[in-house]
């Protein structure tokens, strides 16, 4: 299973003359678990948008399953099943749980009837859904509370329960340990294997080394934009490129992994 | 019924009516400050259908809804890409040019008015308004009002689940419309004269400050916003000219501590679950 | 002649817009708050002066101080209940709705207070002057007008020079980019803003005081109508934008007149806020170069 799914050619962003991604290049394959890494402002939640149809790119494409998907719509490309969780929460404050896991079906909903049956119903199809995915990630309990005042770690599992009910293909997940506490993140990254080995590829943006090294099969490394390193988590820390980068913005690797 | 009581229940529905067509664009966080152009539309149109045409009042009113919608479904594309305080601003801009352009239609009156012969009264007025009250509860509870409430919560993110956002604000928008073109229709044929003095862009002001007092997160709101406008007065009927100061004083004071509307799905929530505790037989059964 | 003296009339007609455009302008440049209040705060500036006059024979400069003094309480009494009371609940106001819909309660509230004091008829504004007109040749200038002009452009001036140069000025600008970093350089926004409010409020009710002294009549809606024609000239000249306020007051004042002249008066509100629609559309910025703010949601 080394068919690419996503593939990443020569794309560059600049805002306003700010190069902020230049001209990076690299594919993430069918099943995989890649990390990308690099210090802060090094451009990974810019590559996430550029990803997800946030922003527009300026130069080089998208490919996904093939298909090249550089202008396509939001919609479109949550179809293809590219589907994001946010560095800050983004749940919808007024949707309970499960009406925010509910969202998260919306790029499948074909076909007027889809948008103009009732899901707020218990005995709808969606809500069924949506509830077995809280059942399962265990925030039955939540189901009918609006999120905002959840407590933070739930809200991150929320988070990821709802990109999995898009059926998702690839999630990218933006530093999805952060805030969380040491038996969290273990629980979280057993999570993301098992959902790994259910065939879901990964691209995890993550500073926490640990657990990087625990889920990546694969890191590739950003700094002011570019790709400056790409292997895996060992020969990555070891790449003099990726430590100058870290000790030029007063960081070391070894610090990260401290965190 | 007493005549008094019924008047009063009739503009009760109506101002209802007229809510719930600035209720659904606002849930989806659109603020409609034209709908009078709207009501004004749905009133002439169906007021001339009805007189000139002679046509079954049902015809009138579902073509005079379907005039309101067209022109709404025309005007949301420009509308809508504006943002902020620039849509609050267009919305205002599309009332005025309506009532603007009304006046000075001679066919219909111009500035003098527009009597309308066909009568309709408070049975049939109140059975359409329940219409309106489950069509819109039905339509919150589906995946449409779903989509709607995730952009107002957050557009982007709502975007990126596949919500596209743009077709569900033009057809909340559209849809909030055809219903303000309903009310204008049941209004012009209750009081049996229409006259563009009756949908100046203060009319519009007072249903968007009323629905935001009620809350535009659920669709119970508009129900007490529209009470707390047409209802709560009269209990101050002594002193009508007070009428506007104590809705004022409600505006300022709601929006002090309760910003986000009397009804909120937090209270609501809060509400249920009072209720299951409360009756635990229930929550065994399911 | 006749074209002059229409010129003449449609600049000073545009120099009261363009106060109460600069009045709505300010507030929306520095918080992103439509503060809908102006056309009441205007509107209280003609009521009270003139009832001062007329009813406790009060002399003219003393009772219009005094409605201005009360139009500045009013719009200070308008911050302390939008913005301020958001700024603290929420931590920003500039991107909730609430000000602005508190801002329409303070409108129809001044109306409904003004009406039950004075009645809902149009009053007679008694003149300072015997002859209020200058004559020039066969021109009729009304002194109140020239006036407006003046105080409109002098006051103008006075403010872009505090906006430039003062401290307070560059508080105030800052403030604009942003409260937050405002508030992080240690300026303290919750003393600057109620200045803008003080600013906007003064602005109004003095527009107010010429209206009435320009057309010698006073009522409970006489901001309803001017109101249309400021927020029009605000977005002429791209909100935020001061000069443009100014420029777009003058430059409806001008097409008022014509329009009247040429269209007759019934198809003003029709045609001007159709060209406001169109701008809003097509050209948000305003059509006098470009402006700062449009923060998207409020």
């Amino acid at each position: 299973m080394t068919k690419p799914l996503l593939e990443i050619q020569n794309l560059s962003k600049n805002f306003s003359g700010l190069d902020v991604i230049r001209d990076v290049t690299f594919h993430v394959n069918e099943g995989e678990r890649m990390a990308l890494i690099g210090p802060n402002g090094a451009g990974k939640t810019t590559m996430f948008n550029l990803i997800t149809g946030v922003y527009p790119v300026s130069q080089g494409s998208i490919r996904m399953a093939g298909e090249d998907i550089t202008t396509a719509s939001d919609r479109s490309r949550a179809q293809r099943g590219i589907i994001r969780t946010f560095q800050n929460i983004r749940l919808m404050p007024h949707l309970t749980a499960a009406e925010n896991v509910m969202l998260g079906q919306t790029c499948h909903s074909h076909g007027i009837w889809s948008w103009l049956a009732p899901v707020g119903l218990q005995s709808s199809r969606s809500r069924k859904e949506a509830d077995h995915a809280l059942e399962v990630s265990g925030l039955l309990e939540y189901r009918d509370m609006l999120t905002y005042d959840l407590p933070y770690g739930v809200q991150k599992r929320i988070e990821l329960a709802r990109a999995l009910s898009a059926k998702p293909k690839l999630i990218l997940l933006d530093e999805p340990a952060a805030g969380l506490n040491p038996s969290e993140t273990d629980d979280l990254a057993q999570q993301l294997l098992d959902i790994s080995a259910s065939g879901v590829t990964l691209l995890t943006v993550e500073h926490d080394m640990h657990f990087v090294r625990r889920l990546s099969q694969r890191v590739i490394v950003l700094n002011f934009g570019s790709l400056i390193a790409e292997g895996t988590a060992a020969e990555v820390q070891n790449d003099q490129h990726v430590l100058e980068a870290y000790l030029g913005s007063d960081r070391k690797l070894e610090e990260e992994v401290a965190t | 019924m007493s005549g008094y009581l019924s008047g009063v229940l009739v503009a009760y529905l109506l101002n209802l009516i007229i809510a719930y067509a600035v209720f659904l664009p606002g849930a989806g966080g659109i603020l409609n400050l034209g709908v009078a152009g709207f009501v004004a539309i749905g009133a002439y149109a169906s007021a001339w259908l009805s007189n000139e045409m002679e046509w079954p009042l049902a015809v009138t009113i579902l073509l005079s809804m379907g005039v309101s919608a067209l022109i709404g479904l025309a005007i949301s594309f420009p509308i809508l890409r504006t943002r902020g305080v620039y849509m609050v601003l267009a919305t205002i801009a599309f009332g005025e040019v309506v009532v603007g352009l009304l006046i000075n239609v001679e066919a219909i009156g111009g500035a003098a008015g527009y009597p309308v012969f066909e009568f309709i009264d408070l049975p049939v007025i109140a059975l359409c308004t329940l219409a309106v009250v489950l069509f819109v509860v039905w339509l919150m509870s589906t995946r449409f009002g779903l989509a709607l409430r995730a952009i107002h919560d957050d557009e982007p993110v709502a975007a990126l689940f596949g919500v596209s956002v743009r077709g569900v604000r033009v057809a909340a928008f559209t849809i909030g419309a055809a219903i303000a073109g309903l009310g204008g229709a049941l209004y012009g044929h209750h009081y049996a004269y229409v006259d563009v003095i009756y949908f100046t862009t203060l009319v519009s002001i007072y249903t968007l400050l009323y629905v935001l007092i009620g809350g535009v997160q659920t669709p119970w709101g508009p129900i007490v916003g529209a009470a707390v406008f047409s209802l709560l007065p009269e209990l101050f009927r002594g002193a009508t000219e007070w009428r506007y100061v104590f809705f004022a004083a409600v505006i300022i004071l709601i929006m002090a501590v309760r910003p986000e509307g009397i009804i909120t799905r937090a209270l609501l929530l809060r509400l249920k679950r009072r209720g299951t505790i409360a009756a635990p037989t229930k929550e065994a059964a399911q | 002649m006749d074209v002059l003296q229409q010129l003449i009339s449609g600049l000073m007609l545009g120099s009261l817009y363009a106060l109460l455009a600069v009045a709505f302008t300010l507030v929306i440049g520095v918080l992103n708050f439509l503060n809908f209040s102006i056309p009441g705060i205007f509107m209280m500036g003609g009521m009270i002066s003139w009832g001062l006059m007329s009813q406790t024979n009060m002399v003219w400069w003393l009772a219009m101080a005094i409605a201005l003094a009360a139009c500045v309480v009013a719009s200070l009494l308008v911050e302390r209940f939008t913005y301020r009371f958001m700024k603290m609940r929420f931590g920003d106001a500039t991107e909730h709705a609430t000000p602005l819909v508190s801002s329409l309660g303070f409108l129809i509230l001044f109306q409904g207070l003004v009406l039950i004091k004075w009645g809902p008829e149009m009053q007679y504004f008694p003149s300072p002057w015997q002859d209020p007109n200058l004559r020039i040749g066969e021109l009729v200038i009304g002194l109140p007008q020239l006036a407006s002009l003046i105080l409109a452009l002098v006051l103008v001036g006075g403010l872009s020079l505090l906006l430039a140069r003062t401290g307070l000025g560059r508080a105030i600008r800052a403030i604009a980019e942003s409260p937050d970093t405002a508030a992080m350089l240690g300026i303290r926004v919750n003393r600057i803003v109620p200045a803008v409010f003080i600013i906007s409020g003064l602005l109004a009710g003095l527009a107010g005081v010429l209206f009435s002294l320009n057309y010698l009549q006073a009522s409970p809606r006489m901001g309803d109508e001017i109101a249309t024609l400021a927020i029009s000239a605000m977005v002429l000249g791209g909100l935020g934008s001061v000069w443009g306020a100014v420029i777009g007051g003058l430059f409806l004042g001008l097409v008022q007149v014509m329009v009247i002249q040429f269209f007759g008066a019934e198809f003003l509100r029709a045609i001007l806020w159709g060209l406001l629609l169109v701008i809003i559309v097509v050209r948000p910025q305003g059509v006098f170069g470009g402006s700062k703010i449009s923060k998207g949601k409020f």
